[in-house]
């Protein structure tokens, strides 16, 4: 008997061993958390000391990096040479600032300034100079300037001459924090002491503050103890405070839980799974249990994998109360799923392996019904799936958008599969399709009357079936159980390889069904919310922004604007006021197009931040009479882009002292929405919000009053808007879909109504085409994601060493056969040249258009230059110097040019088309000292370079424009809406070039496997041919089929096939000639012997009978004694031959070969000659099928032979013994052997080694034998033969 | 700014032109205020999703969100806010009924205080909400959950 496969034992070991670690390192963890948590109020304090001493050294370092640069500039060799007024130097040290800054990884800003601090060269962020009069000196000092937005930490250093005179200052400044209440993907507040790290806080002391040192911090609401610390320069001056609160038993228990969690969940999950994987009788019930354990396990513990903070995990990416606890994150959603599809493939495996009779019409109908909610259970998951998940699901991309996005789309394609299972389980209820054309009418008949109720009757609002995937779905549940025994038997009889190909097919399947599903969710989804959410958005935007409006109102009032600012401070301070101010108020939060402008008491405009309102006036407005919020409308001059404003202003007095004024404007438009896509590239700099629209539906807003004009649209090129549609419009005021033109391609659009205007909302239309390459684009990744899992399946097989679907064998297959080798070759020769000119199409693609971008951006910069000092030129005349009111005309010529401008005069901004980035801080009003030095110190025509805000990066286009005739001024041109156009362009260019070398790889792959089927087949068949003829059928011949070489090669074949089979008839026959010769011969041999004393015998008795002297009754009974004998044995001649002769024995029965055995062989026991023994093992054998009596026949003559060789002393052994299904009999003697010559021929008939008998003995044995299907061999030496007869084990002769 | 020679006339009146509801909320809507009280007081998300709209996706700008702000279903909702009360302890909470502002057809304004610790004795946290309802068959249902400043 066999044993138990050691696999088992292993997983069983394996899954202890795991349960035993998960088990004590939950013990341990809990020991360890309460030790933690005793210790917790003593480390409390020394955590505290911990964090505050962070803060310190985070402060140090920045502090030396400062320093440090400092230092190196004061000390260059240019930097005295620029002061000396050297030619050249200047210019030079602008590279040499520049080289210093990008080699030091805090990347401070740097400067050299003369005295009295006017900036000569800089490279970086620089502070302006005015910030510093007062502060820095010619004197090693460290400080802070803590404006509204940014807080900076400043290192100068003096400048000495040769004499040690001072000539000047070097500076090197590093951003500490930024708070500008924005958080997007490209921009973020930080404080760099701070840290990430809750509980400190920490407040900076400017160095333009007069106030003494007090107590930074007010004391904690709830009385908790902290550790206040105040953080000095090297010379001792004040830079900053720091409060650090003790961190709460959570926040130092809390990740130690979570450690040991994960760390339990991963070891009982893989126990689970090493329990769950063992090969056993029930494995059904196993597999079914040890998923359903592998799903709850982390609904208890939590996942070990990823990190807490992953997308995977996150309910902001998907989550659903559907399935209660089992679907609230991506990951809950793909273990779900995977558990479904487990417990599916089980209900269908079990219903497909019954066998079953077509079921009667009444219960196939039944059956088909029953289908109906399983279907509706698929497509619903998948809705509520596609309802509550944030990403674009419908991208399903050759390489993946994200993990999230991945691990939702293989769900939903597991979720597709385990309806599937579920429909052909119910399905297999059903039965086989009939084989009668009635039976299969009636069929056809139930399904199409089930489809079409279906159809008619299914609550759309509820799920709303997707007619098309739907349907796919069934039928390809339905394929399984219509033909089950046919493709069970086809699938059995497959190797694994067939069968992952097949699954491959299922999977590609499956996503073709998957993509056009999410597809018609999401138009369903987008739909319902451009109507139920979108135009009620759109239709209370009037309201909305005067609500807004109003809370800002309120807001500024708490802000004490001004207030703590007594007037005469350095304007430069005020800069950065009206961004703050505008970016605390939801004016801000909420995006709208609004600006906030600050007024001294005087009315001048001291601070103004705007967003998409630019400045287009040069008088300020006049100041408020109160300080009451006064709140009207203006309107917007052209050049403003027109419409509306609410204006609201009032004046900010404190303590009976006029402080200002503040103005708040909001645009009448609708570019906050939060669905809306913006024209202007940096307003993602400012927006909150994510866009609502997808990759596929980017959502155009439309406006028109009743004249039809067009009042507003985010669309480059809006539709007009016909009479028809207008009064259509008026009568269906909530609303209609219909389609229209809008930038050039038609869209779906919503046209609905408000008392005051007519709106349409639209996104593109999916057509056939982008349809078509997008269903493409998911099959085929889908499928490659397959692929991967399978190598993936592929190398665990291997490391557990398992011989099937491992990579030894796909090696071996791979190898083995012509035809796979032939079609890797091929894929591998396409995928290397598929691979260069996608990288090399690209990047010539992306080069030229960046070549373009720039070459374009040129031209335009110098039909702005002409512009610029025209206008310049003109407003001169009217007065000397450059004018204010600049703003204004960039913000028309940037119209113009269709490109945003910046003007820069002696290094400074002195006007730009978006002030908004500069008085946010974000852009920095200093042109790039490599700007300066290319265009303004080394005259170069045009320079284009790269910046950068947050993570937004973009390119710049400079040109040299002549203002005055002091110092040419530079002119700049950032390419940021162009550079999204090129962005935008290479994402498309990436995924078509992806998506065709797919298909070109398919398609090698398909053409590459055709040809090496056409080549492989002939070869394929000769090798078959051959091996037909090695077994002896020589009768075999191959077709050709095809005209090259390979017809050569199967002429040869055939002509040799056809000469063997030649040769093999004349070798028979000539075989059959001497066999017959032999016969004769033998037969004559055989017979003469006998016939001689015949002869004698009668010519004796003829002689006698004739001299009657001799006693004839005598002679006459010795001749006739003798005659008889001889006679016997011509009769045992023949009757040897005839037995040699006999057809096969046609009377086949079970024999017990030990009862046979001994019967022959006991008659022997009585006869034998004193000195011979006769031993007889004969234990409990197998049965065979055998003629009784020619086994018997074959046993005794075995048993003679044994005789004959020991003569009159010897031992003969028979016995009985059972091998692999067959049985043996053994016959021994230890007579004197046979030599190896005799021995090669002792089963010839007619050959002996013995004086008497026929030769026949041993021949007729192996006859017998082979006629039972078995054999005898003979192993003889000195010491004794050795006989062996073997025959087929009764049941093994079954099987065969 | 705005004062040049192409600025058209300036039409500058004491107070915006009233375009809101003013006075107390209509029942319905002051019972939805309620529940959403309620809902955040008590930390109970499955509550919230009631008051939530059902056919549309519901526009959520807070700073617990790691991604940001977006636009999520209501069975995302309830999860997501099911972690946020968990996480942070609701102390206070409260709808000013004086603040609600109704606009013609079907949209209220509503703001809300939200007092919470990120501990049990750890600080407290002041965020105002912005809430906007939208009328969906007599019933008042949240639309945008907004984060003020």
């Amino acid at each position: 008997m066999r044993g138990s496969p050691p696999g088992r034992h292993t997983a069983a070991a394996s899954s202890f061993a795991l349960a035993v670690a998960a088990t004590l390192t939950a013990v341990a963890g809990a020991a360890h958390l309460r030790l933690e948590a005793s210790r917790a109020p003593m480390a409390a304090e020394e955590r505290s000391r911990a964090r505050l001493a962070a803060v310190e050294v985070r402060l140090r370092r920045l502090v030396l990096a400062a320093e440090s640069a400092a230092g190196r500039v004061a000390t260059l060799p240019e930097t005295l040479s620029a002061l000396a007024g050297e030619p050249g130097a200047l210019a030079r040290l602008f590279a040499t600032l520049d080289a210093v800054r990008l080699s030091d990884d805090e990347r401070p800003a740097l400067a050299v300034h003369v005295l009295p601090l006017a900036t000569r060269a800089w490279s970086g962020r620089i502070t302006d100079p005015r910030a510093l009069q007062g502060i820095a000196g010619p004197k090693r000092d460290v400080f802070v300037l803590a404006g509204s937005v940014t807080t900076t930490l400043v290192a100068t250093r003096p400048i000495l001459g040769p004499d040690g005179r001072p000539l000047g200052i070097a500076t090197a400044e590093l951003p500490v924090a930024i708070r500008r209440n924005i958080r997007n993907e490209y921009l973020s507040d930080f404080d760099r002491l701070a840290g990430e790290q809750a509980g400190v806080e920490v407040r900076y002391v400017d160095a333009r503050d007069d106030v003494p040192e007090a107590r930074a911090f007010p004391d904690l609401a709830d009385g908790a103890a902290a550790l206040e610390e105040t953080l000095r320069a090297p010379d001792g001056g004040t830079l900053a405070h720091v409060r650090v609160r003790p961190p709460s038993p959570e926040d130092t228990l809390g990740p130690l839980s979570a450690a040991y969690r994960r760390v339990v969940s991963g070891l009982g999950l893989l126990a689970l799974l090493a329990w769950t994987l063992r090969d056993t009788p029930r494995w059904r019930l196993r597999l079914a249990a040890g998923a359903t354990a592998l799903r709850a396990l982390p609904l208890l513990l939590g996942p070990p994998v990823p990190a807490a903070d992953s997308r995977l995990l996150s309910a902001d990416v998907y989550a659903s109360t559907a399935l209660g606890p089992l679907t609230r994150s991506p990951l809950d959603l793909l273990l779900t799923s995977v558990w479904v599809l487990v417990l599916a493939g089980l209900l269908f495996e079990r219903a497909a392996s019954r066998l079953r009779p077509p079921a009667r019409p009444a219960v196939a109908l039944v059956v088909y019904l029953a289908t109906l909610p399983a279907l509706g259970g698929v497509f619903a998951w998948v809705a509520d799936t596609s309802a509550n998940c944030s990403l674009d699901l419908e991208s399903i991309a050759l390489v993946p958008a994200s993990a999230a996005h991945l691990v939702l789309q293989i769900s939903l394609l597991l979720v597709l599969a385990a309806g599937g299972l579920v429909l052909g389980a119910i399905l297999c209820l059903a039965g086989p399709v009939p084989t009668a054309a009635s039976g299969r009418l009636v069929r056809l008949g139930s399904a199409t009357l089930v489809a079409l109720a279906a159809f008619r009757l299914w609550p759309r609002d509820l799920i709303g079936l997707p007619l098309v995937p739907a349907v796919a779905l069934v039928l390809l549940a339905a394929l399984p159980g219509a033909g089950r025994p046919a493709w069970q038997d086809r699938l059995g009889s497959r190797g694994p390889g067939a069968l992952a190909g097949l699954a491959l097919a299922t999977v590609a399947l499956l996503a073709l069904m998957l993509y056009p599903t999410l597809v018609h969710y999401g138009e369903k989804n987008a739909r319902q919310q451009i109507e139920h959410d979108h135009a009620p958005l759109v239709r209370r935007q009037p309201q909305w922004r005067e609500y807004v409006l109003r809370e800002t109102r309120q807001r500024i009032d708490v802000l004490n604007v001004l207030e703590d600012l007594p007037w005469g401070s350095a304007p430069p301070l005020l800069e950065e006021l009206a961004f703050a101010v505008w970016s605390s108020t939801d004016l801000a939060a909420f995006g709208f197009s609004s600006a906030v402008e600050i007024q001294d008491p005087a009315g001048s405009v001291v601070s103004r931040f705007a967003l998409n309102l630019p400045a287009v006036g040069g008088s300020p407005p006049p100041l408020p009479q109160s300080d009451e919020w006064v709140t009207g409308r203006d309107d917007l001059p052209a050049a403003g882009g027109g419409g509306q404003v609410l204006h609201a202003r009032r004046l900010l007095s404190y303590h009976g002292e006029v402080h200002g004024a503040v103005h708040v404007y909001v645009k009448d438009d609708f570019w906050n929405l939060p669905f809306i896509r913006p024209r202007d590239p940096y307003s993602v700099l400012y927006r909150t919000s994510t866009l609502g629209t997808t990759r596929s539906r980017p959502l155009a807003l439309l406006a028109y009053d009743r004249s039809r004009r067009l009042l507003f649209s985010s669309a480059e090129q809006p539709p007009a808007l016909s009479a028809t549609l207008l009064e259509r419009v008026r009568r269906h005021g909530e609303g209609f879909w219909t389609t229209l033109a809008v930038d050039g391609r038609p869209q779906h659009t919503f046209l609905f109504a408000d008392s005051h205007a007519l709106y349409g909302l639209a996104y593109p239309r999916m057509g056939a085409g982008r349809f078509t390459a997008d269903l493409v684009e998911a099959g085929a990744g889908l499928t490659l994601l397959a692929l991967v899992v399978l190598f993936g399946v592929l190398l665990v097989r291997t490391a557990l060493g398992r011989a099937r679907l491992s990579l030894p064998s796909l090696l071996e297959a791979v190898t083995g056969r012509f035809t796979l080798r032939l079609f890797a070759a091929f894929v591998a020769v396409a995928i290397v040249p598929v691979l260069v000119l996608q990288v090399v199409v690209r990047g010539f693609v992306a080069d030229r258009l960046r070549s373009e971008a720039e070459s374009d951006a040129l031209e335009r910069a110098a039909v702005a230059k002409k512009a610029v000092e025209d206008y310049v030129l003109y407003q001169r005349g009217e007065a000397p110097g450059l004018q204010p009111g600049l703003d204004a005309g960039l913000v028309y010529i940037a119209s113009l040019v269709g490109n945003d401008l910046d003007v820069f005069h002696h290094g400074r901004l002195v006007a730009s088309s978006k002030r908004e980035l500069y008085d946010s801080g974000l852009l920095h009003p200093r042109v790039p000292g490599t700007a300066f030095r290319s265009l303004v110190l080394d005259s170069q025509p045009a320079i284009v370079g790269t910046e950068g805000i947050g993570g937004f990066s973009y390119l710049v286009a400079s040109v040299p424009v002549r203002l005055d005739a002091s110092e040419a001024g530079i002119l700049s041109m950032p390419l940021g809406l162009r550079q999204k156009e090129v962005e935008a362009v290479l994402e498309d260019l990436d995924r078509t070039i992806r998506l065709a070398s797919a298909l070109f790889l398919v398609a090698a792959g398909a053409l590459a496997h055709s040809m090496a089927r056409r080549i492989s087949e002939p070869i394929r068949e000769v090798t078959a041919a051959t091996r037909r003829i090695a077994e002896g059928d020589l009768a075999i011949r191959v077709a050709a089929t095809s005209r090259d070489e390979l017809l050569a090669l199967v002429d040869s074949f055939n002509r040799m096939a056809a000469d063997l089979e030649r040769q093999r008839a004349d070798l028979e026959r000539s075989n059959r000639l001497a066999a017959w010769a032999e016969m004769a011969r033998q037969v004559a041999h055989e017979v003469k012997n006998p016939l001689t004393p015949i002869q004698l015998s009668a010519e004796h008795l003829r002689r006698v009978y004739r001299d009657r002297d001799v006693d004839f009754a005598a002679t006459l009974e010795a001749c006739t004694e003798t005659i008889l004998k001889q006679v016997r044995t011509l009769r045992g001649i023949v009757t040897e031959f005839s037995a040699f002769a006999r057809p096969p024995a046609t009377r086949l029965e079970p024999q017990d070969l030990q009862e046979l055995v001994s019967v022959v062989v006991r008659p022997y026991g009585t006869a034998l000659p004193p000195g011979v023994r006769l031993v007889l093992e004969a234990p409990d054998v197998p049965q065979v099928n055998a003629d009784r009596r020619l086994l018997e026949r074959a046993v005794v003559n075995l048993v003679e032979n044994a005789l004959q060789a020991v003569g009159e002393r010897g031992t003969i052994t028979v016995r009985l013994q059972a091998g692999d299904d067959r049985v043996e009999v053994v016959v021994e003697d230890d007579g004197p052997g046979v030599d190896a010559e005799a021995r090669a021929r002792v089963f010839e008939p007619f050959f002996s080694t013995k004086t008497a008998g026929s030769g026949l003995g041993l021949a007729l044995v192996k006859k017998i034998a082979e006629d039972h299907g078995g054999g005898v061999a003979l192993d003889s030496g000195p010491g004794g033969t050795r006989a062996t007869l073997w025959l087929p084990a009764a049941s093994a002769a079954q099987r065969l | 700014m705005l004062s040049t020679p192409l600025l058209a006339l300036s039409l500058a009146v004491p107070a915006a032109p009233r375009a809101f509801d003013e006075g107390p909320p209509e029942p319905a809507l002051a019972t939805r205020l309620d529940r959403i009280e309620t809902a955040f007081r008590s930390g109970d998300a499955a509550s919230l999703r009631l008051s939530l709209a059902s056919s549309t996706k519901v526009h959520v700008d807070l700073p617990d969100l790691p991604d940001g702000p977006g636009s999520y279903g209501a069975g995302q909702l309830q999860v997501m806010f099911g972690h946020i009360f968990g996480a942070f302890g609701t102390r206070e909470f409260s709808i000013h009924r004086d603040g609600v502002r109704v606009s013609r057809p079907g949209t209220a304004f509503a703001r809300g205080r939200w007092v919470r610790r990120s501990q049990p004795d750890g600080p407290e946290t002041v965020q105002v909400l912005t809430f906007t309802l939208r009328e969906e068959k007599g019933d008042w249902r949240i639309s945008e959950i907004r984060s003020s400043r």
